[in-house]
């Protein structure tokens, strides 16, 4: 257990979690021993037996194989929002840390306004409006997340640009953009990776989250979250069937937890 | 209890070794510290930095850091043991019959509570004082060390070095410990403050009968203020006797070498 | 001093301004026709006629401005509009729900802090030892579990298996017990292991070292010296939290059927009730600017007295 200490086990240990699931949401329709969307109301509820190692749901689909489908969903949403957040919020951030004047305060105002909500909410709200569909799913969360990712970027362009060698650049006369990519970026690029993979593991849980609540992909695509909220009208009937979702979204989350800690240096 | 303490040195160390136990044996860090404290007398300890003279300090007070302990040799405290056989807990109460003033103020005070308060809790937790009359003694502490009142209530932070190094000061009047080991109290400090400290040290010896220990790598100021000296040098004891054979007439080379250094600067 | 209040008084005014912007130019953006939605919720099918009628009657072919103009005013005399699924004013939903997500997350915030506390202290306590490497464990466990499985999960193990607490509503505290832990748990052990941090390097310190040097026996050494220190960054972890729960309360409200706003917004933007959702959120943001503040206000006056620590 002491091991467990150690940055490189959580690393490795947290990237082979995830890597097999990247490789189930890639390669699903090669691994799902059934459909998983061919319904057989004669199957339903059963179960988890050798033909259907984790039983069938009330329409009698295969669980495993939805469970496999599912993770290119879920997968793919988070990761998209993830980079989507990412990329807004950085803009922002290095603005509101490089831009003097009015900008600046133009920007860190308008952060501080999308802070103001919690995320869930904003995005539950933003992902109704446009439609509820995968594609407003993600934009919700994205736009829930950026003002995150402005402010900590910012926060680490401000404090990466007041290195002394970052000055040695300036006086030396470098152009802001060589400046920026050259000296700023490297410096910043360790914790905005660390902090990049533990936030797609919190995405992965909101997403399932608003999926569990009845936006996102319609059914009978096999999201987890959604599935999870039909097992919780048969919990009497069939129990397992509250266990596969749930498991998948607790491992893969762990997993990118275990590796955004591996790789979050200052960690004691 | 009924040894008659007066028969006794107040501090005995006896063949004391210091060092890491392992699987592989005892790797020593500290051999052989050897000497012995009446009341109201002064002992300096002398050596450079790394000679063991921080850890020796601990070690009588029962602090030392894991994973060190103390190996071979004891101490003893009026004529017993200081440490109990089992688990080596101190057999003697910490601040009242042993205070270890730690090296640097800034870290031995707690930036977080007022100076004032962390003279009080001493009293209260070692002689057991009410809070009401531990207070007032506090006061009493820092009037003896020459603290203004109005410093009582003041933050480390917004205390000087010199006053901080005169707040551990004030606990140790306030104790009035039977041995007080202090560990390079003048360290950093300007002329008028040391001479300051060590009059209060010599003060503290001669009313109290406090036996003190007064570590410092400095021999101007131990040359000043202790009876007997103590020179350590890479973890050993290299030399000790009353402080005037040991300066006019010192047998190991180190101890010359660092008499000669003293007489450089002082030229 | 007042000057400085002023400011961020006036800083805080223009961030709510800019959000009620905001909130306007997400709805007033989105897609979809108000007036369409209304008239089909009303079991109608509308006709070209209809709708612009509708338009008409609800100002939505006025210019934005004037829109804005007369959406905050009624706001501001505390009008929040009238519920297109019940019809009734949201002022009234809003304030009829309000004291039951109140009381969860009040419950919540209690338990949250005993759990932080104890998990983060025995941790701390038995540090490498199995209590330590337990909660560790737990806590990436319960961390990565989406929190509307964990409600499941307990609801099925206490109410259904084992029938000790009722299953899903408000009543009674026991009714409060699982959703308040769901609610709580996740958050509560990251800060536990915040703690547990805190008190390790706090303990590591030279002046706990002194403290015992000078006599102070164990317990007053920890209630004088260590807690004090440690209890600053959770203060502010506490404050932060109260964001984060209000998030969570969404989902557990759901799952425990608990009649709160947090379900009120699911149930607004699900049927696409556009007054109740646009009003909850404006409502929202303000009491989270409100309350940043507060807990900003609160860490600025924690601070000086500690800051030279930590």
């Amino acid at each position: 257990m002491k091991t467990l200490s150690f940055p490189p086990v959580r690393l490795t240990f947290g990237g082979f979690l995830f890597a097999l699931a990247a490789a189930a949401g890639i390669f699903y329709p090669w691994l799902v021993p059934n459909d998983p969307l061919a319904a057989d109301l004669s199957l339903r509820l059963m179960p988890p037996n050798p033909a259907y190692p984790l039983g069938t749901d009330q329409l009698g689909r295969c669980v495993f194989s939805r469970i496999l489908a599912g993770t290119r969903i879920s997968l793919s949403g988070a990761v998209a929002a993830s980079v989507l957040s990412l990329v807004l919020g950085a803009a922002m951030g290095v603005c509101a840390a490089l831009i003097r004047g009015w900008v600046r305060a133009f920007f860190t105002g308008l952060i501080d306004m999308g802070l103001a909500l919690p995320g869930l909410i904003l995005a539950l709200v933003v992902s109704g409006l446009l439609g509820g569909g995968f594609q407003s799913l993600v934009i919700g969360l994205a736009l829930a997340n950026w003002p995150w990712w402005a402010r900590l970027i910012r926060g680490l362009v401000s404090t990466a640009r007041q290195k002394d060698y970052v000055l040695a650049g300036r006086t030396a006369g470098l152009k802001k953009t060589r400046l920026l990519t050259h000296y700023l970026l490297p410096q910043i690029q360790g914790p905005v990776l660390a902090a990049a993979v533990l936030r797609t593991g919190r995405i992965i849980l909101a997403f399932s989250s608003l999926t569990y609540l009845g936006l996102g992909p319609a059914p009978p695509a096999p999201e987890w979250g959604r599935m999870l909220q039909e097992a919780g009208i048969y919990m009497t009937r069939a129990p397992w069937l509250m266990l596969a979702p749930g498991l998948a979204i607790t491992l893969v989350v762990g997993a990118l937890h275990l590796m955004g800690q591996g790789l979050d240096r200052e960690a004691p | 209890m009924t040894t008659p303490r007066e028969n006794h040195p107040v501090l005995s160390v006896q063949n004391l070794t210091i060092g890491i136990p392992s699987s592989r044996g005892f790797a020593s860090v500290v051999e052989k510290i050897h000497f012995s404290l009446e009341s109201g007398s002064i002992l300096g300890i002398a050596g450079e930095s790394g000679s063991g003279k921080t850890l020796t300090a601990c070690a009588i007070a029962g602090l030392l850091p894991a994973p060190l302990a103390i190996g071979r040799g004891r101490v003893l405290f009026a004529g017993r043991p200081a440490f109990h056989p089992g688990n080596g807990s101190p057999a003697f109460v910490r601040g009242k019959d042993v205070l270890l003033l730690f090296q640097s103020p800034g870290s031995a005070l707690d930036p977080g509570v007022r100076a004032g308060i962390q003279i009080q809790d001493a009293l209260t937790a070692c002689l057991g004082c009410p809070r009401k009359t531990a207070r007032q003694k506090a006061f009493q502490a820092m009037a003896q060390v020459g603290l203004d009142d109005s410093l009582f209530g003041r933050y480390p932070f917004q205390l000087s070095g010199g006053q901080r190094q005169r707040v551990l000061m004030a606990m140790a009047f306030a104790l009035a410990p039977r041995v007080l080991i202090a560990d390079e109290p003048t360290a950093g400090q300007d002329a008028a403050s040391r001479d300051h400290l060590l009059m209060l040290l010599t003060r503290l010896a001669k009313e109290n009968r406090t036996a003190i220990i007064l570590i410092s790598h400095d021999l101007r100021i131990l040359s000043r203020t202790v009876d007997g000296m103590a020179v350590f040098h890479r973890g050993r004891q290299v030399e000790s006797g009353p402080v005037k054979q040991l300066f006019t007439r010192p047998a190991h080379p180190h101890t010359q070498e660092l008499i000669q250094a003293m007489q450089f600067l002082e030229s | 001093m007042l000057k400085a209040v002023l400011k961020k008084a006036g800083y805080t005014a223009f961030v709510l301004w800019g959000i009620s912007l905001g909130t306007f130019a997400l709805f007033a953006l989105a897609p979809g026709d108000p007036a369409e939605v209304i008239l089909q919720s009303r079991h109608e099918s509308p006709d070209p006629q209809q709708i612009q009628a509708l338009r008409q009657e609800l100002g939505l072919n006025d210019p934005w401005a004037v829109r804005y103009c007369s959406w905050i005013s009624a706001i501001l005399s505390g009008d929040l509009g009238t519920s297109w699924q019940t019809g009734r004013p949201v002022s009234d939903t809003i304030w009829e729900r309000i004291p039951a997500t109140l009381e969860l997350a009040g419950a919540a915030f209690l338990v949250m802090v005993l759990i932080s506390c104890t998990c983060g202290g025995c941790a701390a306590f038995f540090r490498h030892r199995i209590p330590d490497h337990l909660i560790q464990a737990a806590t990436i466990i319960i961390t990565a579990m989406p929190a509307f499985w964990l409600g499941i999960l307990l609801m099925y193990s206490f109410s259904l298996k084992f029938s000790l607490l009722p299953t899903t509503g408000r009543g009674t505290t026991a009714h409060l017990i699982l959703p308040a832990l769901t609610l709580a748990a996740g958050i509560a052990m990251l800060q536990a292991s915040v703690l547990r941090t805190s008190l390790l390097r706090i303990m590591a310190l030279d002046h706990i070292r002194f403290a015992a040097a000078k006599g102070l026996g164990r317990p007053m050494i920890f209630f004088r010296h260590i807690l004090p220190a440690a209890l600053v960054p959770m203060v502010i972890l506490w404050g932060i939290s109260l964001g984060q729960l209000a998030g969570g309360a969404v989902i557990v409200e759901s799952v425990f059927a608990w009649p709160g706003i947090g379900r009120l917004t699911v149930d607004a933007v699900l049927a696409r009730d556009i007054p109740t959702a646009q009003a909850l959120i404006l409502v929202l943001s303000f009491i989270f600017v409100v309350v940043s503040t507060l807990v900003d206000a609160v860490h600025r006056k924690l601070d000086p007295l500690l800051g030279h620590t930590l």
